[in-house]
């Protein structure tokens, strides 16, 4: 009989680059010139500026 | 973070030396409290002295009947020393269980007690073990130390280069501590030393302070039933969105009762 | 402007710095090391977890200018090219990893906690990781993970 894949475990492909400091977040992008940008939320919910 | 100038010197006189004179100066030791605080902007120091260098601050001996540990020997040398570990093991234990493990491995015990966070584990032990802090100027005991929030007996230029345990016969710490921070939100130091007995109470108030009915029901019997009959009033007690004042009042019981029992 | 000079794993690096600059932005910003996260800035999440002289820090509570001549061994310096360090191994094993964000401090402070304990229990494992928040999967596989990593470490001792 052929192997059973359903109930198996299968190995994430993703793993290997996660356990050695490879996976790509959004804060790891560094581009040149690279502009950040901060929420600042106002205090008061409805207000006269 | 504000920024600051930064220092590191190598001896205690070179740190007395560059903090003298300069009321905006601070010193860092593990930095666990200060460094959270800086990135806070809560605090904008004009120069970091960093007492990591001072290699004469670090250490734990024996002293007679006393254990005698460096302002600047982290928690994890406390829990691990042979000496705490044999002379006064709820003193390892305490220091088994500050923070979490990362913070053990750079937290002091001169800036815990220097810091005076009300919550901090270390004050418990230092006032129910009635230790003698040894600072740059002069000798302190342990009742005259610890002032309020974050408040010391300590002046502007004075740095802590000691703590000298004294060795009890009996002594263990509970604490109750808050799941996300492990800080105490109730701590509780019970010590027998030479017949007296301690009991002092972290997380609960302004700082460490002494449950007097608790130290004279257990000199009568060192029990934790002793204590049974003892209801701590919560007025002027902590209250937050951890615990009420209430709930600490009950907590300091518990952790009392807790601590006769663990010290056997 | 300071400069710090610090061997990192197993290379020496030197950079120029602010005094305000943590360990964690000199790693990730100016050496490229991203692997060590910043998850919660305060100093709880442990995601920023690397070794310092041996022993597991949170690098974003730690100065740059702290780590002067300290050697720093990051989650980039566990494995040996692609043969993945005995705990890295035990965590894909163990399925102790989902979106893998908590992963290198969770991984680093395991190997801290190994190197200390050679025979940790699961209660022992439990304390240690008071410091490191999964916020995908919960602990259990973790610490499965763990166990298995420190035994593979002891054994290859």
């Amino acid at each position: 009989m052929a192997a059973v894949a359903i109930g198996a475990p299968v190995r994430r492909k993703e793993d290997f680059r996660f356990l050695t400091g490879k996976g790509h977040y959004v804060d790891d992008l560094n581009r040149p010139g690279q502009i950040h940008a901060y929420i600042l939320r106002s205090p008061h919910p409805h207000a006269a500026a | 973070m504000y920024n600051f100038d930064y220092s590191r010197p190598k001896s205690v006189a070179d740190a007395v030396k560059a903090i003298a004179g300069d009321g905006d100066a601070k010193l860092v030791a593990g930095g666990m409290t200060l460094i959270p605080t800086l990135k806070q902007r809560l605090a904008k120091p004009s120069v970091l002295i960093d007492l990591g260098g001072i290699a004469e601050l670090k250490g734990v001996k024996r002293d007679g009947n006393a254990v005698v540990i460096g302002a600047m020997t982290k928690h994890i040398d406390v829990a691990n020393s042979s000496e705490v570990k044999s002379a006064i093991p709820a003193l390892a234990d305490l220091a088994s269980h500050i923070g979490d493990p990362a913070v053990r491995n750079r937290g002091t015990i001169g800036g815990s007690i220097s810091n005076n966070d009300p919550a901090a584990d270390y004050p418990s032990a230092v006032v129910a073990l009635n230790a003698t802090i040894t600072t740059t100027k002069r000798k302190i005991a342990a009742d005259d130390f610890f002032k309020s929030l974050f408040e010391t007996a300590l002046g502007a230029d004075e740095i802590v280069t000691s703590v000298s345990f004294p060795i009890p016969e009996k002594a263990a710490y509970m604490k109750f501590p808050n799941p996300a921070s492990r800080y105490a939100i109730v701590g509780v130091f019970v010590a027998k030393t030479g017949g007296n007995v301690r009991v002092a109470v972290t997380g609960a108030g302004p700082g460490a302070f002494r449950w007097k009915e608790a130290e004279a029901a257990l000199a009568k019997s060192w029990n934790p039933d002793a204590l049974k009959a003892l209801a701590v009033k919560p007025d002027g007690l902590n209250s937050d969105i951890h615990a009420s004042s209430e709930y600490r009042a009950h907590l300091i019981g518990v952790m009392a009762r807790r601590a006769v029992a663990k010290a056997g | 402007m300071p400069s710090v000079t610090l061997t990192v794993n197993g290379k020496k690096a030197t950079a120029e710095v602010e005094n305000r600059t943590l360990l964690v932005q000199l790693l990730r910003e100016q050496l490229g090391l991203t692997g060590t996260h910043v998850g919660c800035d305060t100093s709880q999440c442990g995601a920023c977890v690397v070794h310092v002289d041996g022993n597991s820090v949170k690098s974003c509570t730690l100065l740059a200018v702290q780590a002067e001549g300290a050697n720093v061994l990051t989650i980039e310096g566990l494995a040996n090219g692609s043969e993945l360090h005995p705990m890295q191994a035990a965590f894909r094993e163990h399925h102790g990893l989902q979106c893998g964000f908590c992963t290198p401090g969770m991984v680093m402070s395991a190997v801290d906690l190994a190197h200390k304990n050679k025979n940790p229990t699961e209660h022992d494992i439990r304390e240690w990781l008071e410091g490191n928040i999964c916020r995908c999967t919960g602990y259990h596989n973790i610490v499965k993970a763990i166990k298995a990593g420190a035994e593979a470490m002891a054994g290859a001792r």
